[in-house]
């Protein structure tokens, strides 16, 4: 009688332990089902949607307005104080200067701007005629209130480099500075001017500018919707509404073919695919992508944020020369990019301030057996057969962090097979911009730069921006006298015409031919699908991170 | 006649045998030859991108170049190297678990009991998500993270049988004897629910897998250069749009080939062993 008891328990617990199991099997069967069936209901709905959509991009141009998938919705929101959003920002604000289409400068707020004879104050004019969307005048208030709130915040734009700011009438702003500082003009061109009077805490989400449209609505995580400014200052914007619908890539090229958008945003390895109705528009960019080698041999030394400098293969320069004289750029253009970039050995090609000098030919690179003498000239021999190079007991072998973004991880294993075939072990580890903080400095970096100015040279090549609180700036811990004093020079110069040839002295250390801190690869391209008719006007030199909607005002159906 | 007949009729238990040592071998080749591939043999080869299935490359290439009858190879022997540690891992937890439950009294079964219940009351891949993450990820996370929410269900029966053998004589002779609960534990119970086990342990293994599968499809697993097959499973949606059919459909079969070759083993090694199910047949 017990044992019949306990069986029926038993029993009862295998039952009950399996219809656990059971119902978990079938939990998670329905809801993929579900799931399933409804996919396949948003499946319908865009079908049904699509037919309805072709007519309203009809609908759309006759309008004039568009729907895109470029670019992000800004993560702080659209207070330009807190944090800079690239491009996006001119959608909605007015900078005080702007990138001309040959990367040279040329006013959007500011009428004028002068230097003082110390180089140490800059004076602004402001023009007189802009007003924000809710009809106040911008004023230098405004502007001088913009940028100490930007500074206090501790905004991405570093403006330290102010000491304080002026207000000398309802047009003129000065800033005194803490050093001489050439390029202090890019520090005026990307911050939006924020209306001193209606800048509260609902800001971020109900922006006030005074640029060539207004966001009038923002559901987020979805769709951003502008509307013409038709007090806009400038060139009047011919687009009357702009939609940034905030999609994926593959999404967006699946909608851009149903024709829900009208212009998605794509990887070059996209392009080769056609769709109706719609084609590539390829725009040259100066957005580089290179690995940063650590510089320094590892001697204990911290960087302020106590992350660990140095490491003892790459601190040796012909292992830096090995790759940069190896790794063949035309293959990653061709492959990975399907051609949409070019190549770059520099990470300056197309820029005013680029020393020709050390630019590679394609004889100097993709080059794998002189990779291998430059690796045996200077000591480094396989001696147990592994197939990776020694010195003095050392093995040539390094980490190699790399974030996830567009080609990165195809170049980076790329840049791991050049190391296998020249014999360089490269280890390679996937990061985010947060996790690589601590190894930042031991490792090295696959890097995507390209700001389109001269100060990059600064950040990335000068002495003093080692180990500070910026780390990936001179991650590499780079530190060359000659060097350093010809970016101060260039820092030190009237302005920034005079500046290009320190700038261009520079290069002479910091590049392939001198001391390779970086193994530049390859610009990439910004490469878009366009529905047929619509055209971006003529748009800016793009850098990392693009300046598409500099010129939004030209955007047009044709 | 009569003794060609013998030959090939064979009995269910041969037959289950056969598949047992047949699939058993079939899984520790893909994993001897998957561990065996060199990371040489997956590089980047940009003259050789995205070509369908073909005699020199059976499942195709990727868009870097790479050979998929390789990466698939060597992410299925990365899946079983996750699939055997958290089984294992998963076995010992139940084992400890479900043994000290019935036999350390009321309040110890309780807490065992709430273990197993929370566990399973929340959904494994939200669990084995947060845990990996709370491990920084990786082959680590993962692992630990597949382990720790494997092991209710085989807690759940090994609990249920040694509360039957609580009552049995044997046990409750040996009290008498003045023997201590461990040494009742580990000398008269443990082998009784060996063969539940050995079957309990392989059958946790498709599971193992197919939750690794999908944490690192979903991104939280490992990194993406690393083969394995939720990545290469995650990387290929990107490329079905333009028709790359091939880098789906091979490692996602192979994977769901392999857990349905493990599931079988456990399923006849039960037939086999189990004493309950072994004279069935």
């Amino acid at each position: 009688m017990k044992k019949k008891v306990v069986a029926v328990i038993l029993a009862a617990a295998l039952a009950m332990s399996m219809t656990a199991c059971g119902e978990k099997g079938q939990t998670s069967e329905g809801s993929t089902s579900a799931a399933a069936s409804e996919s396949k209901e948003t499946e319908e709905t865009k079908e049904s949607e699509s037919g309805a959509a072709f007519g309203a991009r009809e609908e759309r141009i006759a309008d004039n307005e568009v729907i895109v998938a470029i670019g992000s919705e800004p993560e702080s929101g659209f207070d330009s104080t807190t944090g800079g959003h690239g491009s996006i920002t001119k959608l909605v604000f007015s900078t005080m200067f702007a990138r001309d289409k040959e990367l040279g400068w040329t006013g959007d707020l500011a009428t004028d701007y002068e230097v003082s004879e110390d180089r140490l104050t800059w004076t602004v004019t402001l023009r007189d005629d802009a007003y924000f969307t809710d009809g106040e005048k911008v004023t230098a208030d405004d502007v001088a209130y913009t940028y100490r709130t930007a500074k206090e915040s501790g905004s991405d734009i570093d403006l330290t480099i102010i000491d304080s700011i002026e207000v000398l009438n309802e047009t003129q702003v000065a800033f005194h500075l803490t050093r001489i500082y050439s390029p202090f003009i890019e520090r005026l061109a990307y911050l939006g001017i924020v209306p001193e009077h209606a800048h509260d805490e609902n800001f971020k989400d109900q922006p006030v500018g005074s640029g060539p449209y207004k966001l009038v609505q923002w559901d987020k995580g979805q769709q951003m919707i502008f509307q013409a400014n038709q007090e806009y200052y400038g060139e009047a914007p011919k687009m009357q509404q702009i939609t940034i619908a905030l999609l994926e890539t593959d999404t967006a090229v699946a909608a851009l073919e149903n024709g829900t958008i009208d212009v998605a945003e794509i990887n070059g390895n996209l392009a080769s695919k056609e769709i109706a109705g719609a084609s590539v528009i390829d725009i040259e960019s100066i957005e580089c992508y290179g690995v940063c080698f650590p510089m320094v041999p590892a001697e204990g030394k911290k960087a302020e944020d106590g992350a660990e400098i140095g490491n003892d293969v790459t601190s040796d320069l012909a292992i830096r020369q090995a790759f940069n004289r190896a790794v063949d750029r035309e293959l990653m253009v061709e492959g990975i990019m399907n051609g949409y970039g070019s190549v770059s050995t520099t990470g300056l090609e197309q820029m005013p301030w680029l020393n020709e000098d050390t630019v590679l030919d394609a004889s100097e690179y993709n080059d794998i057996e002189g990779a291998k003498q430059i690796l045996a000239d200077a000591g480094w021999e396989d001696t147990d057969g592994d197939g990776i190079v020694e010195k003095d007991g050392l093995k040539a072998e390094f980490p190699l962090l790399y974030t996830t973004g567009k080609y990165r991880q195809e170049m980076a294993l790329e840049f791991v097979r050049v190391g296998q075939e020249i014999g360089v072990q490269v280890d390679l580890e996937q990061v985010t911009w947060d996790t690589i903080l601590p190894k930042i400095h031991t490792s090295a970096v696959m890097y995507g730069f390209g700001s389109g100015d001269p100060s990059e040279l600064y950040n990335l090549y000068y002495g003093g921006m080692a180990g500070g609180p910026v780390a990936w700036d001179n991650s590499g811990v780079y530190a060359n006298d000659d060097c350093d004093a010809a970016i101060d020079k260039a820092l030190e110069a009237e302005d920034e015409a005079d500046a290009i040839q320190y700038w261009q002295e520079a290069q002479k250390y910091a590049s392939a031919i001198g001391d390779s801190p970086y193994c530049w690869f390859a610009n990439a391209n910004h490469v878009y699908y366009a529905a047929d008719g619509f055209s971006f006007g003529q748009p800016v030199v793009q850098p990392h991170g693009g300046r598409i909607f500099d010129n939004v005002v030209e955007w047009t159906w044709e | 006649m009569c003794d060609k007949k013998k030959v090939f009729a064979l009995g269910p238990r041969e037959k289950a045998l056969i598949s047992v040592v047949g699939f058993t071998l079939i899984v520790a080749v893909v994993m001897l030859i998957g561990s065996r591939i060199p990371d040489s043999a997956i590089m980047t080869d940009f003259a050789n991108i995205n070509q369908a299935p073909s005699s020199s490359h059976i499942f195709g290439t990727d868009w870097m170049g790479r050979d998929m009858l390789l990466r698939t190879l060597k992410g299925l022997s990365l899946s079983i190297w996750v699939g055997i540690i958290c089984s294992l891992s998963s076995t010992c937890v139940a084992v400890i678990m479900g043994i000290i439950g019935p036999v350390f009294g009321k309040k110890v079964d309780a807490v065992i009991c709430f273990l197993v219940d929370l566990v399973l009351s929340i959904p494994h891949t939200i669990v084995v998500i947060l845990v990996s993450i709370a491990c920084g990820g990786g082959f680590r996370g993962l692992v630990v993270g597949v382990a720790i929410t494997h092991w209710t269900s085989l807690t759940r029966v090994i609990r249920a049988e040694i509360l039957q053998l609580k009552e049995a004589e044997y046990i409750k002779t040996a009290e008498m004897f003045g023997k201590t609960r461990a040494q009742i534990c580990v000398q008269h119970m443990l082998p009784h629910i060996v063969p539940q086990l050995i079957v309990g342990t392989i059958l946790v293994f498709p599971h193992a897998i197919i939750h690794e599968a999908s944490i690192t499809f979903l991104g939280f697993g490992l990194p993406s250069h690393e083969p394995a097959i939720g990545i290469i499973l995650s990387e290929s949606m990107k490329y079905l749009t333009s028709g790359q059919w091939w880098l789906a459909t091979f490692p996602g079969l192979t994977l769901v080939l392999i857990s349905l070759a493990v599931s079988s083993v456990g399923r006849n090694l039960e037939k086999i062993i189990d004493p309950a199910a072994a004279y069935k047949i």
